[in-house]
């Protein structure tokens, strides 16, 4: 298992960094998120997106999602994501976040308004696809998809050494209204 | 004698039994997450073959030119997609395991963090390296690894996170000028994983995430 965020002591917090003065000016608490890693942004809404892994793995399932009044500082929602977080993208026309992880899916998230957020569902993606991007010009997420080993689950005709090979690929997803 | 090898037969037969029980006692983890009725979201309409092994870490990408980067973090490379084409185009090889990189459209470059620590210019057009930034403590400097990063277009700042050991408070923000293609400065972050970070324009203020005291393991590959 991969190692990381482990969070021994203490919560989480967002340092928040004042560009021009290029100092950390507040740090926000993000209660829920134990081992942030990810984030996105509603500008317009300030609503700051958390992404956060459990269980110091890329594999531990369910990830968190944060959702922070970048006002106040506070938590407004905390849901249950994918696994080892690793992207979130907001896309404003349809009030959705992409939230990507390590364990096989893609997580999409509605925007009801600034203070209540659903998961829509989980699309598959593949094992340990953990990068990806949304563009939002041509209305597509790109899925990055390392080179796999898949187990056969071991049974009368399978055992431990039975597995197939998955080539690393791009799936290339397009947004269904 | 026979007595002693009866006996050494009948207890290597129980080993061996006990073995046999616990190997198939032993519960199956799934670590894959349950699927779940999903309809209507996103539609797969494409699938395309990249010549990675082992891990990858960010992507970005040209729109006029329909490119696509994707950090090989493992391999060491940049890997472009013509996404018009549906194929890979250009391998770059690379000093470092790449990791955040932002393409900018107006000076037609790809910035992206490696892990030896330094931060890259690629160009758009070659996609070769034509500029690259050393990172506070210099390139290959100990116990800092470059890993999630956040870019301003319009004043042309790329901040990246520097991780640093377990128990270290060493971690920061390097700010490159990349108009300038030189180190422009770096904010102590009193800690050693600046994570989940993101830039709020509208408001002057980068957002980081991170464990208050404690801290992470050395960042693997992957991560």
């Amino acid at each position: 298992m991969w190692g990381m965020g482990d969070v021994v002591n203490g919560e989480s917090v967002v340092k928040v960094i004042d560009t021009t003065k290029r100092a950390v000016i507040a740090e926000w608490p993000i209660t829920g998120g134990p081992q942030p890693h990810t984030a996105g942004l509603d500008s317009a809404h300030h609503r700051l997106f958390m992404g956060s892994r459990l269980g110091g793995g890329h594999v531990v399932d369910p990830g968190k999602l944060v959702i922070i009044n970048t006002d106040t500082g506070k938590v407004v929602q905390a849901l249950d994501a994918v696994g080892g977080a690793d992207e979130i993208f907001y896309d404003a026309p349809t009030s959705r976040i992409y939230f990507s992880g390590s364990s096989g899916t893609l997580a999409v998230f509605h925007e009801d308004d600034p203070d209540h957020f659903r998961m829509l569902g989980k699309v598959p993606t593949g094992s340990i696809a953990k990068s990806g991007v949304w563009i939002p010009e041509l209305k597509r997420y790109y899925s990055a998809v390392p080179k796999h080993l898949v187990q056969l689950m071991p049974t009368t005709q399978y055992g431990v050494g039975d597995w197939l090979t998955e080539e690393s690929h791009l799936m290339v997803f397009e947004e269904v209204p | 004698m026979k007595r002693y090898a009866t006996i050494l037969f009948v207890l290597c037969l129980m080993s061996v039994c006990r073995a046999s029980a616990q190997q198939t006692s032993k519960p199956y983890v799934n670590r894959q997450a349950l699927m779940v009725h999903m309809t209507g979201l996103l539609r797969l309409v494409e699938t395309i073959p990249i010549p990675t092994e082992g891990y990858i870490d960010h992507l970005s990408y040209d729109l006029k030119n329909q490119h696509l980067f994707i950090s090989g973090e493992n391999n060491k490379t940049l890997v472009v997609v013509d996404m018009k084409a549906g194929k890979v185009i250009h391998e770059t090889p690379l000093g470092g395991n790449p990791r955040r990189p932002f393409f900018d459209a107006a000076t037609n470059e790809l910035w992206l963090d490696l892990g030896d620590n330094t931060a890259v210019a690629v160009s758009g057009t070659t996609f070769e390296v034509t500029k690259t930034v050393e990172l506070t403590g210099g390139k290959n400097a100990a116990h800092r690894d470059p890993d999630n990063a956040a870019y301003d277009p319009v004043k042309g700042l790329y901040y990246v996170g520097i991780v640093t050991g377990q128990g270290n408070k060493d971690g920061t923000i390097e700010i490159v000028d990349t108009k300038a293609a030189k180190l422009a400065g770096s904010i102590k972050m009193d800690g050693n994983d600046p994570a989940g970070i993101m830039l709020d324009r509208a408001a002057n203020r980068l957002y980081v995430g991170h464990g208050r005291r404690g801290e992470r393991r050395e960042r693997r590959q992957g991560d």
